[in-house]
């Protein structure tokens, strides 16, 4: 794996790797810094498939993001799994490797998605002794991811702030903060997204993750803005990141996240370069 | 409070719109029947309605989209028993 993670020096703006946006993101890779893979995708690669990611990571820095090792659990996570993405990091040269604060599966039911589990220290405790064993299996450490949720965790004793802190802290974990999934947590449930941001541990943000959702309505008119990837950046979380950069002073890498209804690319390059100007205002914010 | 027992009685909740039903019909004695400790019933009685049924709907779109997205990647693969199928059908076809 290269050691980029630790010499990172500069802020850095890519594209989560889509078969969709392959041509337009290596057309344009004078303006993309960094592309980050969803590892299952790859899990069942064969040679070629390898070769391919690999000659991908020699044109431009690549991250594995994990969706499915369930970290954020009493239940241990599954070393099959890991062997998958240690396999995987070490076929492509991957500079890091990301997976979610969740649990996706339980008495042998898969969600099928990112499910928040009950915030508790119970829970806190099974990710810390899960990423320890991927940190072991894999080689080196997960960046840990915030989720967005439309259910407020049932039996939680900690607010999200709080037991995402617990568990970086414990755990000396990293964190791959997603705005949008801050932002929808915070207006779902009652909270100032600026003042939840502040609640996080930002000393020990690396990367970032922006991306769009929609309002969506449920039983008794009830509304939930939804982390779908399928809507362009909100201003309210470009806000969110300029904060950020104001507030963070460590190199981060900002990551753009669309998974569907895709727009032309260069209207996704506008976004990154909004991004760029959000969090270049947040650090000229900071300076003295 | 949270278990394995805990997550695998929410894993069912979101996954299984049965076992949802029946929660949302009587939460006391659907969680006190999967053995779950009396602050886990407590917590799943108090639980987000609303919010639970979104989720269960959301989790099951993106249960559709993986299958979606897997029957379309295994059937793009040349020598897959879909793509099989299709070509027999144009040869059929073309026969007639």
């Amino acid at each position: 794996m290269r050691r980029m993670r630790g010499q990172l020096t500069r802020d850095r703006f890519g594209l989560g790797w889509r078969a969709e946006l392959a041509a337009g993101i290596l057309t344009h890779l004078d303006r993309i810094d960094v592309v980050e893979i969803i590892a299952e995708d790859h899990f069942r690669a064969g040679r070629t498939g390898l070769r391919a990611l690999r000659a991908l990571a020699m044109q431009v820095p690549v991250l594995l993001h994990g969706v499915s090792l369930g970290l954020a659990s009493t239940v241990a996570v599954d070393d099959a799994r890991l062997d998958r993405m240690a396999r995987l990091v070490e076929a492509t040269g991957a500079e890091a490797w990301s997976e979610h604060l969740a649990f996706v599966r339980g008495g042998g039911i898969e969600i099928g998605h990112l499910a928040a589990p009950p915030r508790s220290e119970a829970s806190a405790a099974g990710a810390v002794a899960n990423l320890r064993r991927a940190t072991e299996r894999v080689g080196s450490a997960p960046l840990l991811e915030n989720i967005a949720t439309l259910v407020d965790p049932p039996a939680s004793t900690l607010d999200e702030a709080d037991w995402t802190a617990r568990i970086v802290d414990d755990g000396d974990a990293k964190l791959l903060l997603d705005l949008h999934n801050l932002y929808a947590n915070a207006v779902n449930f009652g909270e100032e997204p600026l003042a939840l941001l502040r609640r996080f541990p930002l000393e020990r943000v690396r990367a970032v993750h922006l991306s769009g959702g929609v309002w969506i309505e449920g039983p008794r008119k009830a509304r939930r803005l939804l982390d779908d990837h399928l809507h362009d950046v909100p201003a309210e979380v470009l806000a969110l990141l300029r904060a950020l950069g104001a507030a963070a002073p460590q190199p981060l890498t900002v990551i753009l996240e669309r998974d569907g209804r895709y727009p032309p690319m260069a209207r996704l390059l506008e976004q990154l370069d909004a991004a760029r100007q959000a969090l270049g205002e947040g650090r000229a914010m900071a300076r003295p | 409070m949270s278990s394995p027992r805990l997550e695998a009685f929410l894993a069912r909740l979101y996954a299984d719109e049965h076992a949802r039903h029946a929660f949302l019909s009587n939460p006391h004695s659907s969680a006190a029947a999967a053995g779950l400790d009396a602050d886990e019933v407590a917590a799943l009685v108090a639980v987000d309605r609303d919010g639970l049924i979104m989720a269960a709907r959301s989790f099951e779109a993106k249960r559709r989209g993986h299958r979606r997205h897997r029957l379309m990647r295994w059937s793009g693969l040349p020598g897959s028993p879909i793509s099989k199928i299709i070509a027999r059908g144009r040869l059929f076809m073309r026969r007639r």
